[in-house]
């Protein structure tokens, strides 16, 4: 702990450049000081490894009756929240299936405007469409009066129009309770004009999650105030479709389960639409999953730890690649560099939770790059024996490389050691683990040390620095913590240009679909990112450093490594 | 590897023939793909026996079901010659489900022998409809479209862009009471609405038929035409220069009747709606407002000041907001779609005189035609983020997926800005490209109708320019048009497509209607790129009592060598001789022995009645205006023998003294 303090102090000591360099010698600087970055990052995730019990959050609070909410579960969910079963009976066959299979929103959409498939078009169901004083003609030649809320039922149950016209077989029929065939109609009766926390007629509630820790104070003055500022400009210009964009922020508490609590209970008191550039480390699984339960998009939270895992996490949208998909693109990249020939793997780490999850992406890997299942070296945490390790790794011949998942410092007495022995294979580590210690290193090991990282200085365009600098001297951002600014800004332009395109009538849900469209977005403070219906990392890969120990500087390796799931 | 490319390829075959046919040129491409594809078809035919029952052809666990029946009348009606049919396909696998998003393409051929076609006949048969040759085409290809032209005269031309030069490409020529100012089509395209200011009407021409259904009196000076989403109502701006009858007409589109008259202000009238159709909205040009109309009570709630000579509106669905360009001030006001105040204003320069949302509705491009510019703003923000400058006094805007086309009246050149990058914040590139010779507003005949619209075939567009009396295909990519096509004379206002391809129309069934021309056999030629399948059906159109009689083609012509030359600004006298085909004796006499001539691409032509020589032989001259290549074609009415019939012939003039001789070749 007292390492990562006085880690930590070096950081608020040495602030970064506030210029860009040029090339030549300066690289270093660039990349050593992403390596302070992430290696912070990657400590602070640590501080809170328990795993803590799901904090469940209540649902988002909105202007539905009670009735009107149950009945907006049936419709996007097919089941009734009294537990009564709903059937839906499907096709001539009337093949009876679960409503949950068939729930309304899958073919009507969230607004009830219909999302047409298969050359099918769902008829438009806002009550709005539905009682048209003269009826509706549809395209087909199908004609009828005026729906009315008895006409509703019996098209839920029945499958015919007011005027007794069948409706088309691929619209199942329902089987429900009354009292849930009321509530769904209620609901039907609002389709498309409620709308979801945080959204009102002129502005949006935007939120942000601050590190408590008073070490760590920067940190969040950082965050709240690169976004508060960039909301101003974006206000002053506007807003986003008259709306002004309000940002509110929650602190973390000491454990990750306090912590998910403060922020379930922020998100319900402050009426929070959506969450940006939260500091989640250390309570990364915890705070996913509230967003996932409360139903909240959160864009580029900072962490090292991705919750990308099945089922995924619809909700969490994050800025760039963690520490498992960056091994696996040093993986991927370490195959490469013998074209040919299976690579002999051996893998040294730290027994323990986190780094559970970075051995599984490294067999997995393997797996799919054609090289050998690694041969595993683990250790107790805390308690390398650099000597010992050398010896029995060293025995395995000159053709291996080594994938160091320990800290900079264990893999430095590794070298060395190794060194000793006179051998000195390719080391790959994640960037976040190294710090400039590794300069330190034997000369013997130059160019041979390979460190990955999720983004490179040359991500930042002229453009997106210029945005920042202005942003910066306007808003007196603080000096120091500029990566986390950048990285803030990043988040909080991903999530405005996803509002941008949901248009006026936003819904968390539409906001999600416009984000999962986003392809090589260009933020111009972070590599550009693509998100998908499956992808919900925007830079997926990493790009790999190697250490030149005679200049003591660190040179890009290649050019950034994809990685494939 | 060859299927990988086929499946992708023939989608884009049957477009890029037509797009070639337009320039004249055989593709070879498509048909070596097309051979490739059909090296190896095992199939399975059904009895074609009953001519009006379906017809199936099973392949592969893939079965299409053909069937045809008249539109007019119901399915027990015999096809008749002369009348529209209804021609669809069913295409389902082997589970019965309708298989959706398919591009079948289909061609109607007259059988040449007594029995119906085999399979390698039938491949054959398909194989040279896709070569695009000019030797064989197809009696009716279903995979194509009509371009029409609303034109200066009374009448709206009706264009079958495939036909070859042997026929002429006017299909029909609607007769409409007045000359029509805008136009719309109905969604299902079976109804095609004419507002015709100085008639006072608005005319309901049914495409099948291309017969006018009704003319409805539509208030004083009908002009901007505007369909709900629902398509309940049709509004008319009644662009009365007073203060009274001028507004709007509603008209009903099931009864066809006048639901309301609306005074909404005074001046010209754009109309717009919300998604939901719950409010209309009016621009009142001289009054200087923008009148909101309750739809279901069809009553104004509301009259805004929106600015001076507010002359464009579109309502953005993204932002839930109507915006109103006005030419008076040169100020874009943005009124909120629910609550129907200003909601923000952007301040550009006067001039303002279109305005429209690009593809995906974030950005909105306003055309202004005083400052020759297009300011192009962003919905979301509510402000300008771009001004490109365009050709002189711009008037109208079109996209298409990548590009915005701006006609400008002043030039005959067609501005294209790039709208790709915009949402990534990039400067737009600007292009153009000519449209013809003479700029549009040398005629005195342009129209608020869109005058370049997209064509059927992605990335391009079809322009009608008025003073060249041409409609201008242009495919995105190249430096000028590829082709054209004349208007016979007519200034064409603006210009629609109707796509007359087959066309999904309930899951799994594709279907179009076409006109059967001739009694007799026919075979449906049917081709599906993925699964592949290729097959001919049977059809049998019987004759019409109710048409005059056809009997075959009792004449036939041919040139008669003369000397000189055909020189450009020279009179040239074409001499022919005319023989009876039965009797095989010279057919003299005949008074309406017709010729026409024209210079290809029909830039110029010349219709005139030959002189009776004598002895079978007639006589015509001509001053051919320019060098190139004159097609001549004959008719006479009274055989009941057109132009389209008999085979026609070509000559070619030169500028030179070295011109060569005239040459009258057969084809």
């Amino acid at each position: 702990m007292t390492w990562t303090l006085n880690f930590i102090r070096i950081c608020l000591e040495n602030p970064p450049p506030r210029e860009r360099r040029q090339e030549g010698r300066q690289t270093w600087n660039i990349w050593s000081h992403l390596i302070r970055r992430v290696l912070f990052i990657f400590l602070s995730a640590t501080l809170a490894p328990c795993p803590a019990v799901l904090a469940r959050a209540p649902s988002p609070r909105s202007e539905l009756t009670p009735q009107e909410r149950r009945g907006k579960q049936i419709y996007l969910r097919g089941v009734s929240t009294s537990g009564r079963e709903i059937l839906a009976y499907l096709g001539d066959a009337s093949l009876e299936v679960p409503g949950s299979t068939m729930a309304c929103v899958n073919c009507h959409a969230l607004d009830g405007r219909g999302k047409p498939e298969g050359g099918i078009t769902p008829s438009n169901i806002s009550w709005e469409a539905l009682s048209k004083p003269y009826g509706v003609t549809h395209p087909g030649g199908r004609k009828h009066p005026p729906y009315t809320e008895r006409a509703l039922e019996l098209a839920v149950t029945r499958g015919l129009d007011p005027a007794g016209n069948k409706l088309l077989n691929v619209m199942p029929r329902y089987q429900m309770a009354r009292e849930d065939m009321a509530d769904l109609v209620a609901y039907l009766k609002r389709l498309g004009t409620d709308s979801d926390p945080g959204v009102t007629e002129g502005r949006l509630v935007i939120g942000t999650v601050v590190p408590s820790r008073s070490d760590l104070a920067g940190i969040g003055q950082a965050i709240k105030a690169v976004t508060a500022a960039y909301f101003a400009e974006v206000n002053e210009r506007g807003g986003i479709y008259n709306r002004k964009l309000e940002l509110k922020s929650i602190e973390t508490a000491d454990t990750a389960r306090a912590t998910s609590a403060n922020v379930s209970r922020f998100l319900q008191d402050e009426e929070v639409f959506a969450l940006t550039g939260a500091f989640i480390a250390g309570a990364d699984k915890e705070l996913a999953a509230l967003m996932g339960d409360s139903e909240t998009p959160l864009v580029g939270p900072l962490t090292l730890y991705p919750q990308v895992g099945h089922p995924l996490n619809r909700h969490v949208f994050y800025l760039l690649s963690g520490v498992y998909e960056q091994t696996r693109a040093l993986v991927n990249f370490a195959s490469e560099q013998s074209p040919g020939q299976k690579t002999s793997v051996l893998l040294v780490y730290p027994e323990g939770e986190l780094t559970a999850g970075v051995l599984e992406a490294v067999r997995d890997q393997c797996r799919k790059s054609g090289c050998d299942p690694p041969r595993e070296y683990g250790y107790q945490s805390g308690r390398f024996d650099a000597v010992d390790s050398a010896k029995k790794l060293s025995a395995t011949g000159t053709k291996s490389v080594v994938f160091f998942l320990g800290t900079g410092e264990e893999a430095l007495a590794l070298m060395k050691e190794a060194d000793k022995l006179s051998w000195s294979p390719q080391l790959y580590l994640p960037g976040a683990a190294a710090g400039n210690k590794i300069l330190d290193a034997p000369p013997s090991f130059s160019r041979k040390i390979f460190l990955s990282f999720p983004t490179s200085p040359a991500d930042q365009t002229a453009e997106g620095v210029a945005e920042y600098r202005a942003l910066a001297a306007k808003h007196n951002l603080p000096a120091n913590h500029v990566a986390t600014q950048l990285s803030a800004l990043g988040a909080a332009k991903i999530l405005v240009e996803g509002l941008k395109r949901a248009g006026r009538e936003v819904s968390r849900e539409k906001l999600i679909e416009t984000l999962e469209g986003l392809n090589g977005y260009a933020t111009g403070v972070t590599p550009p990112v693509t998100y998908g219906p499956n992808r919900r990392i925007g830079a997926l890969g990493a790009y790999v450093v190697t250490v030149d120990l005679e200049k003591r500087e660190f040179v890009p390796a290649g050019p950034w490594v994809k990685v494939n799931f | 590897m060859w299927s990988i490319s086929f499946a992708r390829t023939i989608p884009r075959c049957v477009p890029t023939a037509t797009r070639l046919r337009l320039i004249l040129k055989p593709t070879v491409i498509c048909l070596l793909q097309l051979a490739a594809s059909l090296a190896q078809v095992h199939a399975r035919q059904e009895s074609v026996g009953q001519p009006r029952a379906p017809q199936r052809y099973t392949r592969e666990g893939v079965t299409v079901e053909f069937t045809v029946e008249p539109v007019a009348s119901g399915t027990a009606a015999e096809l008749l010659d002369g009348t529209e049919a209804t021609v669809r396909f069913k295409i389902t696998d082997g589970a019965g489900k309708a298989l959706g998003n398919l591009r079948p393409a289909a061609w109607i051929d007259r059988r040449d022998k007594a029995e119906a076609p085999d399979a390698r006949e039938c491949r054959e048969k398909v194989q040279s409809f896709l070569q695009a040759s000019l030797s064989r085409r197809p009696d009716i290809d279903l995979n194509t479209y009509f371009i029409l032209t609303l034109n200066h005269e009374p009448n709206i031309s009706v264009i079958d862009p495939l036909s070859g030069f042997s026929t002429t490409k006017l299909y029909t020529l609607v007769a409409l009471p007045g000359p029509g100012e805008d136009w719309l089509m109905s969604r299902d395209k079976k109804r095609l609405y004419v507002s015709m200011p100085h008639a006072g009407q608005v005319a309901v021409v049914d495409t099948a038929t291309w017969k006018v259904l009704a003319n409805v009196a539509a208030g004083a000076m009908p002009t901007r035409l505007a369909l709900q989403h629902d398509e309940k109502y049709l509004w008319v701006g009644n662009d009365n220069a007073e203060e009274t009858n001028s507004g709007v007409t509603v008209i009903d589109t099931t009864t066809l009747k006048v639901a309301a008259q609306l005074d909404t202000g005074a001046g010209r009238h754009e109309i717009a709606f919300t998604d939901d159709d719950r409010h209309a909205f009016v621009t009142n040009r001289r009054s200087g407002t923008l009148s909101v109309v309750d739809v279901r009570r069809l009553a104004t709630v509301k009259e805004i000041k929106v600015g001076a000579l507010p002359s464009a509106l579109a309502y953005s669905t993204l932002g839930q907001a109507v915006y109103v360009a006005n030419e008076g001030d040169g100020t874009i006001a943005a009124v909120s779609g629910s609550g129907h105040e200003v909601v923000a204003r952007m301040k550009a320069q006067p001039g303002l005189y279109a305005l429209r949302f690009m593809p995906g509705g974030r950005f909105g491009f306003v055309v202004n035609r005083a400052a020759n510019a297009v300011y192009i703003f962003d919905v979301s923000t509510n402000r300008l983020v771009q001004t490109v400058p365009v050709g002189p006094s711009p008037d109208q805007i079109t996209f298409t997926k990548d590009f915005a086309y701006v006609r400008s009246t002043g030039s005959e050149f067609v501005t294209m800005i790039k709208i790709g990058g915009l949402d990534t914040g990039g400067e737009v590139a600007v292009n153009r490209f000519p449209a013809g010779q003479r700029a549009p507003r040398d005629s005195s005949f342009t129209s608020v109708a869109a005058s370049v619209i997209p064509a059927p075939e992605a990335g391009a567009v079809l322009v009608a320019n008025p003073a060249d009396k041409t409609i201008y295909y242009y495919m995105e990519g190249m430096a000028a048009p590829m082709g054209s096509f004349q208007n016979y004379r007519r200034d064409p206002r603006a210009v629609l497509v109707l796509d007359k391809s087959l066309r999904e129309t309930a899951p799994g069934v594709y279907e179009t209607t076409a006109r059967l021309d001739g009694h007799g056999q026919y075979d449906v030629a049917f081709l599906l790129d993925a699964p592949r399948m290729v097959n001919c059906f049977g059809m049998t159109v019987k004759e019409n009592p109710a048409l005059p009689k056809t009997i075959g083609i009792p004449i036939k012509v041919e040139t008669l060598a003369q000397g000189g030359t055909l020189r450009v600004g020279e009179s040239y006298s074409l001499r022919f001789k005319v023989t009876d085909i039965i009797s095989n004796q010279p057919k003299a006499d005949l008074r309406d022995m017709g010729v026409l001539v024209f210079l290809a691409p029909g830039i110029w032509q010349r219709r005139e009645l030959a002189k009776p020589l004598g002895d079978g032989v007639y006589e015509m001259s001509f001053v051919p205006p320019q060098a190139g290549v004159y097609y001549v074609h004959f008719q006479s009415p009274s055989l009941g023998v057109k132009y389209n019939q008999l085979p026609f012939f070509t000559l070619r003039a030169a500028q030179d003294d070295d011109a060569p001789q005239p040459k009258a070749t057969q084809p």
